[in-house]
């Protein structure tokens, strides 16, 4: 039996599509959450708490370019976000006097300046006569860069959170 | 098994291995990358935050006033917050319902605080305006459970 040049050549493309269709099936999703931590410094707390407020409230005023450049330059590219689509992936708050109320928050070191922040807690909507939690299950996921005082938004339906909170409750 | 292959043809064929592997490499470091290491965040007119010090009184403050909420709101959850074997007679949602009902809330002044740690927990020992004391067991901010002693 005679093995020829184009032989080789087919087994070889098959064996380039194939590892190539092994590791997209196999793409590694899982996180590496042993680095994370249960926030316990009050004014990291509270700063990330008022960064998620500027959050709610530019949804809230229905401001697609002020979302926009607060979202993750990473998730917008992974999302394929641009200003007009921005509120396909950030759920609007139509509500005079939405705010954000936080509960246990996660943290990881990414580099020397920045935390990546992964948040749970309500919208509520408060008023003089008026008390209402519009969202009971609210999360994301908030970059702080602690010396350029600035920050930027991860949108995160709550997968990610649990999946952390899972890990922290073990 | 015979093999007819030039020299040139093996010549291709090791080049074409090589690239292959190379942009599977590629691709395999290009999809696994989850976390990708920032070093900056680019400020610009809507990303930026003042950052605000939270002393131990405030935040001693905001455990009062959020607890104190949580049972005139939603006193199912303010139940849950509460240590169970710290008062042994308040076991049920009931006797919790009736001794909060008894106590006087409308003061969320902080007139003495005993901040302490303990391992992973803090403890915010509180006497507040009205004489009540409560204690904050905290295990990260706002993860909190409550002892009315």
């Amino acid at each position: 039996m005679k093995i020829y040049f184009r032989d080789i050549l087919l087994v070889i493309i098959l064996v380039f599509i194939g590892a190539t269709i092994y590791i997209i099936v196999n793409k590694n999703d899982k996180k590496d959450l042993s680095n994370i931590k249960v926030v316990d410094n009050s004014t990291q707390y509270y700063n990330v708490v008022s960064v998620v407020n500027k959050y709610v409230h530019y949804s809230n005023e229905d401001d697609k370019s002020k979302i926009f450049k607060i979202l993750d330059d990473d998730y917008i590219y992974k999302k394929g976000i641009d200003a007009s689509n921005v509120f396909k992936y950030v759920r609007k708050y139509s509500d005079g006097n939405v705010s954000f109320k936080g509960d246990i928050m996660y943290y990881e070191k990414i580099s020397d300046n920045i935390n990546k922040y992964y948040v749970s807690g309500q919208i509520e909507s408060v008023s003089m006569n008026d008390y209402e939690i519009i969202d009971e299950n609210f999360y994301t996921i908030v970059l702080v860069d602690n010396k350029n005082s600035s920050f930027s938004i991860i949108p995160d339906d709550g997968k990610t959170f649990k999946e952390v909170e899972k890990w922290m409750l073990k | 098994m015979d093999a007819e292959i030039s020299k040139k043809e093996y010549s291709i064929i090791a080049l074409l291995i090589i690239i292959f592997v190379g942009l599977d490499v590629l691709l395999y470091l290009f999809i696994n990358n989850n976390d990708k290491v920032i070093n900056k965040i680019e400020k610009n007119k809507y990303n930026t935050y003042k950052s605000t010090y939270i002393t131990v009184d405030k935040q001693a403050s905001i455990y009062l006033n959020n607890y104190y909420n949580l049972i005139r709101i939603d006193s199912k959850k303010a139940f849950e917050k509460f240590e169970k074997k710290s008062l042994s007679h308040l076991t049920t949602q009931e006797a919790f319902d009736d001794y909060v009902k008894k106590m006087n809330l409308s003061s969320t002044v902080v007139k003495k605080l005993y901040f302490h740690k303990v391992g992973k927990n803090a403890y915010y020992s509180i006497i507040d305006g009205n004489d009540n004391k409560v204690t904050f067991k905290v295990n990260g901010v706002m993860n909190y459970t409550v002892d009315f002693r």
